[in-house]
């Protein structure tokens, strides 16, 4: 991807937040006109004009610079996916389940092919965490609310 | 009377423990490219906050310190620096290895790292309380100035650019405004939510930004380090003569460069590397395996470790983003850095500084006796580390208040933060952006209440004035740098 057009694209975007925060200032209360609304104002024209400096050279910049953002972009996404999946399954299976599914799944597609070693390390790393957190520090962790009820 | 009575509580054996185990876990994590000090302290927070403020602030300066040392074992022996800051120690290093001499790189970076470490910390221990009595004087329009310097400090050297490093601190600065106005009480920009009146928690966003960035971009590695060398052949060799200039050159340069917000440690260790290279009779020598090059690079980055902490402890105003961290472990224990962490909390606060001095001893033992073993942990496989770091980030950002919020929101800065990493932008302007906020508009708001909306409050005392002279300086600094460069790319073309 052109690290050129981006950098356009991302410069216009913050061009525009810097207005919307500006204008933002004009709901504000009496109390804050003379203080905050002043300080966001600051801000606002701040962000504007090193946006625009950012956009001229961007604008002038080689297009052919490309921004390689994974170099295996197979596992940069199913890094992020497993992320998603491993936070969003934690509310319904708790800290121990989910954590027991996202450790392995994401050694194996990571690269990490030895079966037997990364069970022990998931059930290793599993226990480290709920021993460390819930019976040493006594820091609740997420509980599998969708099979177990209340608690597992 | 308090420096006795912290003495006394820093001899307990819970906080000698917190050091110990920080210092060795910090000499572990400093040792694993990917891993960084930030990223440990950041998820040592959550775990801090049910110990005592001293047993948990003895604990991350022992990893910070550690880690500063750490870096420089996987650079000497496998040419793979472990933080940044001993990328300098790895140009002189591997060489050495490569000839035989790895014992002797592993004594002098060490050697190094204890004196460079422990200056710091007397520096820290002397200036710290009278900085700190300087800082009643100040008031709000200097708050507001210190919190601008601190922020353009990092930005002066984001590598992505003057223009890309403002628009960062100004990001951090914007997130920082979402939550409930001091001033008048109203919400902003909270779009409804009620995780967010209280403001953006900075802690999901620096786990986010400097652990799970990190594992994303390690996707692309098999293995982290290179394996070339075998490890059991490091045989322990003499310290050579001649490193003491070095060593000094290295630690002055290094606390100095610590107590300049957003001068790091590597720049320290690259400043006082050159400064050693111009310095050195055998000049040839350098890039070719010169222990003298470690020498100064690996005291002047662990130097930065106490003189970091001058401005955070004084003012509150973190210089890095392991000091960034470290403010989040005070906060969390309810401790406001300022003049009253010498005073009314004077125990912990010199206990805290005193633990430092323990925590280089632990690694100047660790480094004598068993720095090749911790080479090989560099060699655990990318696969295990990411899956088992993402675990420690998730909980991490969900034990600091019980949230699912915030572990989204940590996801949501970790994406974020490596899609604007990768494009340049600054992260640590960003996490010092979202720290500096609430300072800065408090001072500005709270000036400008004063003045009564005059805007030469901001210029009329002396601190104020010195605060916008350094201020300016940073800002012209990396415009000097880049007129210069232009200048000699047109010369040579």
């Amino acid at each position: 991807m052109s690290k050129k057009y981006i950098d356009i694209v991302l410069s216009i975007f913050f061009i525009v937040l810097a207005v919307l925060l500006y204008r933002s200032t004009a709901t504000f209360p009496k109390s804050a006109l003379f203080t905050t609304a002043v300080y966001i104002k600051f801000l606002s024209y701040m962000l504007a004009i090193a946006s625009f400096v950012q956009l001229v050279i961007s604008s002038r910049s080689d297009a052919s610079i490309k921004v390689i953002f994974a170099r295996d972009p197979k596992k940069f996404f199913i890094l992020i996916l497993s992320l998603i999946v491993y936070v969003w399954i934690m509310r319904y299976l708790g800290f121990i389940l989910s954590t027991l599914i996202f450790l392995p799944v994401t050694m194996k597609y990571m690269g990490y092919n030895k079966f037997l070693k990364s069970i022990l390390i998931t059930a290793g790393i599993t226990l480290f965490v709920y021993i460390l957190f819930v019976k040493l520090f006594e820091i609740q962790l997420p509980e599998a609310t969708i099979i177990f009820g209340a608690a597992l | 009377m308090i420096i006795l009575d912290a003495l006394q509580a820093v001899m307990s054996v819970n906080v000698l423990t917190a050091v110990t185990i920080g210092s060795i876990s910090g000499v572990i994590i400093g040792g694993m490219p990917g891993l960084t000090a930030t990223m440990a302290v950041a998820l040592l927070i959550p775990i801090t906050f049910s110990f005592s403020p001293l047993i948990g602030l003895s604990l991350m300066g022992g990893v910070y310190a550690g880690a500063m040392y750490g870096g420089s074992i996987a650079a000497i022996l496998l040419s793979t620096p472990g933080t940044p800051a001993a990328a300098a120690t790895a140009i002189e290093g591997y060489p050495l290895t490569k000839q035989g001499k790895g014992g002797l790189a592993l004594k002098v970076s060490v050697i190094a790292s204890f004196i460079g470490g422990t200056f710091s910390v007397v520096v820290l221990l002397l200036v710290s309380p009278l900085l700190a009595q300087f800082a009643l004087k100040f008031g709000p329009p200097e708050y507001f100035l210190l919190a601008l310097m601190g922020l353009t400090g990092v930005i002066s050297v984001s590598s992505g650019g003057l223009a890309k490093g403002i628009m960062s601190g100004l990001i951090g600065l914007i997130i920082a405004l979402i939550g409930t106005d001091a001033m008048s009480g109203m919400l902003r920009y909270t779009f409804g939510i009620v995780q967010l009146y209280e403001g953006v928690s900075f802690m999901p966003a620096l786990i986010g930004m400097f652990s799970i960035a990190q594992m994303l971009a390690l996707t692309s590695e098999k293995r982290i380090a290179n394996e070339g060398i075998d490890l059991s052949s490091i045989k322990r060799e003499k310290m050579p003569k001649g490193m003491a200039p070095f060593i000094a050159l290295g630690t002055a340069v290094g606390t100095i460069v610590g107590i300049i917000p957003g001068e790091g440690a590597t720049i320290a260790a690259f400043v006082s590397y050159n400064m050693a290279k111009q310095k050195s009779k055998f000049k040839e020598l350098f890039g070719k395996g010169n222990p003298e090059g470690i020498a100064a690079a690996e005291s002047g980055n662990n130097a930065c470790v106490g003189g970091s902490l001058v401005p955070l402890l004084t003012l509150g105003i973190p210089g890095n983003t392991v000091s960034a961290a470290l403010m989040g472990g005070l906060m969390i224990q309810g401790l406001i850095p300022g003049p009253e962490l010498f005073t009314k909390y004077g125990q912990i606060t010199y206990g805290f500084i005193l633990s430092l001095f323990i925590a280089n001893i632990v690694f100047l033992v660790v480094g004598l006796f068993f720095a090749p073993y911790f080479a090989r942990i560099a060699l655990i496989p990318a696969s295990i580390l990411i899956a088992a770091i993402s675990v420690f980030a998730v909980i991490g950002s969900y034990a600091i208040n019980n949230s699912m919020f915030d572990v989204g929101l940590m996801l949501i800065f970790a994406f974020g933060g490596f899609f604007l990493d990768k494009l340049g932008f600054s992260l640590s302007a960003i996490i010092l952006g979202m720290i500096l906020g609430p300072i800065a508009e408090s001072g500005f708001a709270q000036a400008l209440t004063i003045s009564g909306g005059t805007y030469g409050i901001f210029f009329a005392s002396v601190p104020a004035k010195i605060l916008w002279v350094v201020i300016i300086v940073l800002l012209v600094q990396p415009l000097i740098g880049h007129y210069r460069s232009r200048k000699i790319k047109n010369t040579a073309s």
